[in-house]
């Protein structure tokens, strides 16, 4: 019967919730931190933005309203073992998967301060950047290789050409 | 009795021997400082020393240091604080000095059982102590905080910057800003940059005006978090296409030091967001003031003056002294707007079309009538224009796939980009703009009556304000009063008083429509009726428009507005609509001129059709002085009258 009852009053609150939720919503994590294991494609938008008039005169007003609770020190690979996969190595993985489509971009006009950030990341060093710039332009079409490229396919085909 | 002296004969040799060997073994057994015996381990403060300790914090009046202030967050009553695991007094909220004896003791004394130490979860508390009463660490139960400083190893922090971004696309309350603070480490790209930002988390969905109120009442828990930069860059460059100002700060490494401490103990910590006084950018000022206690920032905002505006945080920063440098980074919006400009129109043109798929890049290739380099420079612009369209959710994820994958395709397989030219200026910085507060000085003749007029406004902007540092055809104000005095009957008269007016004017292009919008409400004197007799109204007026651009800085603007009048008026009430549109254009490099006219046709209520058409002209003397002349005629309720005026503002 108890059961029952807590069922009942969740139905209740969901109903609630969706009455409440007639407007768009406002900026807030969708997806907060998805898993490295789950590909990212171009066009995933890191947070939810809202569009309408009303919510972003709101939101503007009580700035940085975007309550992401992640507390992540940006950590390299100092002192680590050295990876031996791209995909593997957690900061490059989350930097192609938050800025595939800035980098996609980058990749096919050969200059930008994303894919200098991946040079980096990678241990490209300064003087070899241009090279890497110009090689990645070339074999842009196998690096992103289809429309529906996923972020963890981007690294492993970045991989293969070292 | 030396040894030597001792003559044994044979039968006692043995035992003898024995014995000897014996006491030998004992006596190097028992030297002091042998190995086989370990040294004794620095004990804990025992308690009677920490007693000693609290009554020396005590004498010091280490309680009331800004220091520990700063720690605690304190406004000069209690900490700001709200979540009971900041604090370790059970009224630590409100007694500071209660606070910090309940810190030391804890720092002092061994955790129970499995609970966190004191020390991992207060280590700039731990260091500010340690250094105040010369307490020797290895004395302490726990040393310091070792996640903290395995963090800060891998981070390698080497310098902290103040970063700002400025408006929203359409959102003029948006251009007073939010701010983070990043610190630069091992990496040389900013993008690595490691972020600190304080928000309320607010569930996703929320209904609009729940999240108003809640938001300007302190409705949603506030916290301070970290993530990378490029997830911020992200949010506001790509997605919200905000401009953002980088501001490089003076703190030296054991200021950056301290302020990284701060932030560890405030990790999951909550702190009520207000939207008007303890916000983001409030928030933040006592990460800066625990690197650099005396900094005084959060007492310029704990007085009268408590609202904080983000835009003022930076200015006062400024007044401190601790920023320097400052770099620009313009939104996707913005670049591709200037990319465009470099472009001819007609590449512009075939730009906006590859990017909404009007014009496949096949297509724009075929038959090559562009040149390589001109083909990736539009190939360059359409993508571009089509990610900016991804970011503001115009366009489905579905749709834009496979067309941005193509335009990107295509573009590989020409020659890469030339660089950007050096002459991209950056506009001017928004703390260099004029201040918030305004208070006017003016003369004028209305209707043939002369008249002094004082009028005060608490904030922000209006359109002809002076310009540099704000978005243009963006208007904020608040809290307006004009006051007059005429000679002739020789009285102070109310004139008007503006809650709030804002204006939302930003020029359409081939490659952005925004809808612009003016949206005002207050009280105003007018005259009425062929008498002219004094009428107070209460008004509320705006509505959408739109506005182009004319070229070399000038716009044009035009808005259907409605009216609803209440009070005053002969019926007590009125409802009007009518056309407004004017011209904006710069004259010199400080000047503005301002042509406008509108007419409005009350139909409800007090019929009426009133009309004003007017010139305004504005100049700053500096950055905190401007002078204008206006002349305007019009008609209200069957009224008419002319009017000139000359106008000293003063900003503050």
């Amino acid at each position: 019967m108890s059961r029952r009852i807590i069922a009942l009053a969740a139905l209740v609150c969901l109903a609630a919730a969706a009455a409440m939720a007639q407007d768009k919503g406002v900026p807030g994590p969708s997806s907060n931190t998805p898993r490295d294991n789950v590909g990212i494609g171009l066009g995933t938008l890191i947070f939810d933005g809202s569009d309408g008039l009303v919510q972003q005169v709101l939101a503007a007003t009580t700035n940085g309203s975007c309550g992401n609770q992640t507390f992540a020190i940006t950590s390299g690979t100092s002192g680590a073992k050295p990876w031996s996969k791209l995909v593997m190595n957690e900061e490059i993985n989350h930097f192609v998967r938050d800025n595939m489509d800035t980098l996609a971009r980058e990749m096919a006009r050969g200059s930008g301060e994303t894919l200098d950030t991946l040079a980096e990341l990678m241990g490209v060093q300064p003087a070899e950047r241009a090279a890497f710039a110009k090689d990645v332009q070339a074999n842009f079409r196998r690096i992103y290789s289809s429309a529906n490229v996923t972020h963890t396919e981007v690294l492993e085909n970045l991989d293969q050409k070292g | 009795m030396a040894l030597s002296n001792v003559r044994l004969t044979g039968k006692r040799r043995r035992p003898a021997a024995l014995l000897v060997f014996a006491l030998a073994v004992l006596a190097v057994w028992n030297r002091p400082g042998a190995a086989e015996v370990p040294a004794s381990a620095p004990a804990l403060y025992t308690a009677a020393e920490v007693t000693a300790l609290l009554g020396r914090a005590d004498a010091l009046g280490l309680d009331a240091a800004p220091a520990w202030r700063i720690l605690l967050h304190w406004d000069g009553h209690e900490s700001r604080v709200d979540d009971p695991a900041f604090f370790l007094a059970p009224d630590g909220k409100r007694d500071a000095r209660a606070e910090l004896q309940a810190t030391l003791l804890a720092l002092c004394t061994p955790a129970p059982g499995t609970a966190p130490a004191a020390a991992d979860r207060f280590p700039a508390r731990l260091e500010w102590l340690c250094e105040m009463l010369g307490l020797e660490r290895t004395r302490l139960p726990v040393p310091a905080c070792a996640e903290f400083e395995a963090a800060v190893r891998s981070l390698e922090p080497r310098q902290a910057v103040l970063v700002f971004p400025s408006a929203y696309l359409n959102t003029p309350a948006s251009m007073f800003g939010h701010t983070l603070i990043t610190v630069r480490g091992r990496r040389r790209s900013e993008l690595m940059n490691q972020a600190v930002n304080y928000a309320a988390s607010v569930p996703p969905d929320t209904n609009g005006i729940v999240f108003a109120f809640k938001g300007i009442f302190g409705g949603y828990p506030g916290y301070y978090s970290l993530m990378p930069y490029y997830r911020k860059v992200q949010e506001y460059s790509d997605m919200d296409q905000r401009d953002v100002w980088e501001y490089d700060l003076t703190l030296d490494a054991p200021e950056i030091r301290r302020l990284l401490l701060h932030v560890w103990e405030l990790r999951n910590i909550r702190s009520d967001y207000y939207f008007f006084g303890e916000n983001c950018a409030y928030n933040l000022l006592y990460l800066l003031e625990a690197a650099r206690p005396g900094l005084g920032l959060t007492q310029r905002f704990n007085g009268i003056r408590f609202w904080v505006v983000p835009l003022d945080t930076v200015k006062a920063m400024r007044e401190a002294g601790i920023l320097a440098n400052a770099t620009y980074r313009p939104s996707l919006a913005t670049r591709v707007r200037r990319d465009a400009a470099r472009l001819s129109p007609e590449d512009g043109e075939l730009a906006r079309r590859i990017g909404t798929g009007e014009l496949t890049p096949d297509a724009l290739l075929a038959g090559n009538r562009l040149p390589a380099d001109r083909a990736g420079a539009v190939l360059d612009l359409g993508a571009a224009y089509l990610q900016s369209l991804r970011g503001r959710r115009k366009i489905s994820q579905e749709t834009y796939q496979p067309r941005y994958f193509s335009i990107l395709s295509v573009r590989s397989q020409l020659p890469p980009a030339a660089p950007e030219p050096a002459d991209a200026a950056a506009p001017a910085r928004p703390d260099e703009g004029h201040a918030s507060g305004r208070l006017t000085l003016g003369a004028g003749s209305d209707g043939g009556r002369p008249f002094l007029e004082l009028s005060a406004r608490a904030a922000y902007h209006d359109i002809m304000d002076p310009g540099p540092g704000y978005v243009p055809g963006f208007e904020v104000q608040f809290a307006r009063l004009d006051l007059r005095w005429e000679e002739d009957p020789g009285r102070l008269r109310f004139e008007r008083l503006d809650a709030i007016r804002l204006k939302s004017f930003s020029p359409r292009d081939r490659f952005y429509r925004p809808l612009s919008w003016e949206l005002n409400t207050g009280v105003v004197h007018e005259r009425i009726g062929h008498a002219g007799r004094d009428a107070y109204t209460a008004y509320l007026d705006g509505g959408p428009g739109g506005v182009w651009p004319l070229g070399a800085g000038a716009w044009v603007y035009g808005v259907l507005g409605g009216d609803l009048r209440l009070g005053g008026v002969d019926d007590g009430a009125a409802l009007g609509l009518g056309p407004k549109a004017g011209v904006v254009m710069p004259v010199g490099s400080r000047g503005q001129l301002h042509a406008y006219g509108q007419w409005t046709g009350f139909f409800a209520g007090d019929p009426a059709a009133n009309w004003e058409a007017g010139l305004e002209q504005r100049w700053s003397l500096s950055r905190q002085l401007a002078v204008s002349l206006s002349v305007a005629r019009r008609e209200t309720w069957g009224f008419a009258a002319n009017e000139a005026a000359l106008r000293v503002f003063v900003y503050f």
